[in-house]
């Protein structure tokens, strides 16, 4: 029966995911089914080999009961959160939100509600840890492989550990030995080479079983070395292998966004004079005006980031380089312009009429590297002229902004029309290029 | 209470009644109540036009959702906030009178003039597939500060259940604590079986306890006290408290609501002449009275809160005593669910009872009586199944800001919605803390400030009750108690607060 409740949980997790992250990046929609279904893979084969050890009091009125929330919200995250979000759906991803939702309630239905609470934080530790506006916001950094399983590792194992032992005192070495292991485990393996999974892998164990080891020694009558026996039956194993499975996850190495190969959008450079900013290591960003060619009220702008990775470009907010002189609010679709792929991101004023068109992708850059191009077209109510937002990098209130304006511009009808034709924006697309390229 | 230890197995030498005996109590215990007066039993949900307004509600509903979406939609959610400020306040002047003018009996125990004329006491302890707790209950109920020669100690023992009988054979039961066995048979409540036990109680006063209870010696004494100065009551509840409470956040949170609710609500609906529900244990009754009464509906699951109404409706006042029993608290979310769904079902069902003659309700208990019925015993687990449903839409609407949000919340039922969220949740926040303080349990304080969590275990154990109201009305979902393995027990009889 277990088996049967791990495949639907699986699927349960997998096929939403999946349908989603089609819906978004058609390029390669593995990566975004893969956080949950390995974690809970990884939890329900422990359930199965490893019972509980909890009182055998169970009720399934309960646990259906339990499980109505979770598949109510999780499913309207999938339905509907995602799609508000716009262009941050990817620095958010509220899809892992909904997925982990929804993986709780469909474990309340099959192995328990005990069981689904036994399943809830190592999968929502997962979930945050895929998160790259998390790692952003722990780090500071780009977010990466190796921060990502840092990050996970960190989210799953330590508090657990904490929680776990027996004494303040003891809490707090014990803390500190385990941090210590995943650090120096994990920084050790990257620098040998291993793949930063492997490498994150390895510094959760390691952090796990020197924590675990030290509490070993230090409890009286106790034999020397790690507790295995122990180790296999705690939650600690279980966090273990769910960190684990997280830090497997080569965030950096697999692209998650529409990206153009070179030479089917041909690379965007920056005019000589464009305004340009280093955000972060290895991350640049610049902007320029360009003449959108329609009417005179309309105004053009590009704003072009680079970086090595994709999530080096996806993850900067676009919110936290150009300020847009309202509240505006944002809406997502995805366009077909002479064959080519692009995300259209419409921002609007709603009162004074003013609306702002961008087209956005990513593509690989001849030299190396990727970039996000933002071609931002503003158009006023008719008779008046148009307004650029201002270009003013600012990641430091990136994550503050955007919840701020996600949950300020509530008021604003976000249902927005294409106020363009494609032919429109199709010349728009053609001019960012041809005059930039 | 002290002496006459047994053996073990010595409680089979004591016989039972006769089988005569036996058949009648058990007919008295499951159809006195129901046969004198019916419109009173729970033995039926819901009367004929009870059923028909509940239909006919539904189907108002069903049918104003289909065809006027926004106008039904705003006069449900109107209806509902409603609802919530009405019982808000209710509870807020509740405990204001609590706070101002507590009926808590604190009268001395130990005038010579009482003593000379202490009245026999029943105690009954029914119990169930509880084989791991029957250990304590000597220990519990030994360390009481009464005479043994005047006690009445029974043990009620379902005749089928072999684990507990099996452990009682292994048990020194003393002379003073008879065990009788209930004839096996339907509802199988545990109000049946003290309606059973009652047929042979012989005290003058009768209190209920469980297995696991621990209740202060000087209780009966207490309660003696109370009885004497006051002769127009008839029942005096004492404080019900945990001696797990450190256990985990969950024993945490459930003591803090019981520091609530015995220390402010209770004695604020006796200091307002309201009706009080009763506890499920250390309730101290007059028998008299509780035999005029009908004794305990055995069809029904809170027969407790349901005495306590019916008690009021016969003109009889309700006290608090200020002396604890120390129970164990639920420490398994699951076991509490169950526990709480069946608390919250009998409450439902108690309600539907009381309203089954309106006007009668109105008589006896007069307006704010009947109000108090409505608010304390039906609006608590309706409101508590609901919360999950308006959370979630809250969560919704601030996070998702769907179409036409605006127009099912008009400006009226939304200020007054985030009336009850804002200050509605605080108010309640701060009360629970209030009790913390009071008690100076300062370790539960955090349980108190996180206490909105708790009410979303409220939420599922409220829909199960609906849900098995529906379904299995009279189904006794039973708890399991022993749970507090490697948690210190107070040694008996001493306080741990």
């Amino acid at each position: 029966v277990r088996l049967v409740a791990l495949a639907c949980l699986l699927g349960a997790c997998g096929v939403p995911s999946l349908a989603l992250s089609i819906a978004q990046s058609p390029a390669d929609p593995l990566p975004a089914v893969a956080p949950l279904a390995l974690v809970a893979a990884a939890c329900s084969l422990l359930l199965v080999a490893v019972p509980l050890r909890a009182p055998r009091v169970t009720d399934t009125e309960t646990d259906v009961i339990a499980s109505l929330a979770p598949l109510l919200l999780g499913g309207w995250m999938l339905a509907t959160a995602a799609g508000r979000l716009g262009d941050h759906f990817w620095e958010w991803r509220p899809d892992l939100v909904g997925l982990w939702l929804c993986a709780i309630g469909i474990a309340c239905v099959l192995l328990g509600t005990r069981a689904a609470g036994f399943l809830a934080a190592p999968l929502a530790a997962a979930a945050l840890a895929a998160t790259p506006i998390t790692q952003l916001l722990l780090t500071g950094l780009a977010p990466g492989p190796g921060r990502a399983a840092l990050v996970a590792a960190f989210l799953t194992g330590l508090p657990f550990l904490v929680k776990r032992a027996p004494a303040r005192r003891v809490r707090l070495v014990r803390l500190a030995v385990a941090a210590a292991g995943v650090l120096g485990a994990a920084a050790a393996a990257h620098e040998l080479g291993a793949g930063a999974g492997v490498a994150g892998l390895i510094g959760a164990s390691s952090g796990v079983i020197a924590g675990a080891a030290y509490a070993g020694r230090r409890r009286p009558g106790t034999r020397r070395g790690v507790p295995l026996g122990t180790l296999g039956r705690s939650r600690v194993a279980l966090l273990l292998v769910a960190g684990g499975a997280v830090a497997a996850i080569e965030l950096g190495d697999v692209p998650r966004w529409p990206i153009a190969a070179p030479g089917t959008y041909g690379s965007v450079a920056a005019p000589p004079g464009a305004a340009s900013y280093e955000l972060r290591p290895g991350v640049t960003v610049a902007a320029w005006p360009f003449d959108p060619g329609g009417p005179d009220d309309q105004l053009g702008m590009v704003v072009l980031t680079s970086g090595q990775s994709v999530p080096a470009v996806v993850t900067v907010p676009f919110d936290g380089l150009v300020h847009w002189p309202v509240d505006a609010c944002p809406t997502v679709q995805t366009l077909r312009l002479d064959g080519l792929r692009v995300d259209l991101h419409l921002y609007a004023d709603v009162e004074r009429g003013f609306r702002w068109s961008t087209l956005q992708w990513v593509s690989r850059r001849p030299g190396g590297g990727l970039e996000r191009v933002d071609a931002i077209l503003a158009q006023g109510p008719s008779g008046e002229p148009s307004e650029l937002p201002a270009f003013a990098p600012d990641l430091g209130l990136d994550a503050e902004r955007t919840a701020g304006r996600f949950v300020a511009a509530r008021h604003l009808d976000c249902q927005l029309d294409v106020p363009q034709g494609a032919d429109v924006l199709g010349t728009v697309l053609g001019r960012v290029l041809r005059g930039t390229a | 209470v002290t002496g006459g230890e047994q053996t073990t197995g010595a409680w089979r030498a004591r016989p039972q009644p006769p089988e005569s005996d036996r058949a009648a109590a058990l007919d008295a215990a499951v159809g006195r109540l129901r046969d004198a007066s019916p419109e009173l039993s729970a033995s039926v949900v819901l009367v004929r036009w009870q059923a028909a307004v509940l239909a006919g509600l539904a189907f108002a509903a069903t049918v104003g959702l289909l065809l006027a979406t926004a106008i039904t939609a705003t006069v449900l959610a109107g209806g509902l906030i409603a609802l919530y400020v009405v019982a808000l306040v209710d509870r807020g002047s509740v405990v204001a009178r609590s706070l101002g003018q507590g009926r808590v009996h604190t009268a001395p125990i130990d005038e010579p003039e009482l003593a000379a004329r202490l009245p026999t006491y029943t105690i009954l302890v029914p119990v169930y597939d509880e084989p791991e707790v029957i250990g304590r209950l000597v220990s519990g109920l030994g360390a009481l500060d009464y005479p043994p020669e005047l006690l009445d100690a029974i043990l009620l023992v379902e005749e089928d259940d072999q684990r507990t009988i099996a452990a009682l054979d292994r048990l020194a039961v003393p002379d003073w604590l008879r065990v009788l066995l209930v004839p096996a048979s339907e509802p199988r409540t545990k109000p049946k079986a003290c309606n059973y036990g009652l047929e042979f109680a012989v005290g003058e006063l009768l209190t209920i306890y469980d297995a696991e209870d621990r209740p202060e010696p000087n209780q009966l004494r207490l309660a003696v006290a109370a009885f004497s100065a006051e002769p127009e009551t008839a029942c005096v509840q004492a404080r019900l408290d945990f001696y797990n409470d450190r256990q985990n956040l969950l024993t945490r949170w459930f003591t803090v609501e019981y520091l609530f609710w015995f220390q402010f609500f209770l004695p604020g609906l006796a200091a307002a002449g309201r009706p009080v529900p009763l506890g499920g244990t250390s309730q101290h009754i007059r028998i008299d009275a509780l035999r005029d009464a009908g004794g305990w509906d055995p069809f029904n699951v809170t027969e407790d809160a349901d005495l306590g109404i019916r008690l009021a409706r016969r003109g009889w006042r309700v006290g608090v005593i200020d002396s604890a029993t120390y129970e164990e608290a639920n420490s398994d979310p699951i076991n509490w669910v169950r526990q709480r769904s069946r608390w919250y079902k009998g409450y439902l069902h108690t309600w539907l009872v009381h309203s089954r003659a309106p006007r009668q309700l109105v008589r006896d208990l007069g307006w704010r009586g009947a109000g108090s019925v409505l608010l304390t015993i039906g609006a608590t687990p309706v409101l508590a199944a609901i919360n999950q449903l308006t959370w979630m839409c809250t969560l919704v609407f601030v996070l998702g800001a769907p179409h036409g949000a605006a127009r099912l919340f008009p400006a009226p039922v939304f200020y007054a919605g985030t009336f009850c969220a804002l200050f509605g949740n605080t108010a309640v926040v701060y009360v629970v803390l209030l009790s913390v303080r009071i008690s100076r349990r300062y370790y539960l304080a955090t349980a108190a400030l996180s206490y909105p969590a708790y009410w979303l275990l409220m939420a599922v154990a409220a829909i199960k009750a609906v849900w098995q109201l529906w379904l299995r009305p009279s189904f006794w979902e039973k708890t399991a108690h022993g749970l507090t393995a490697g948690v210190a027990e107070p040694p008996a009889g001493e306080a741990t607060a």
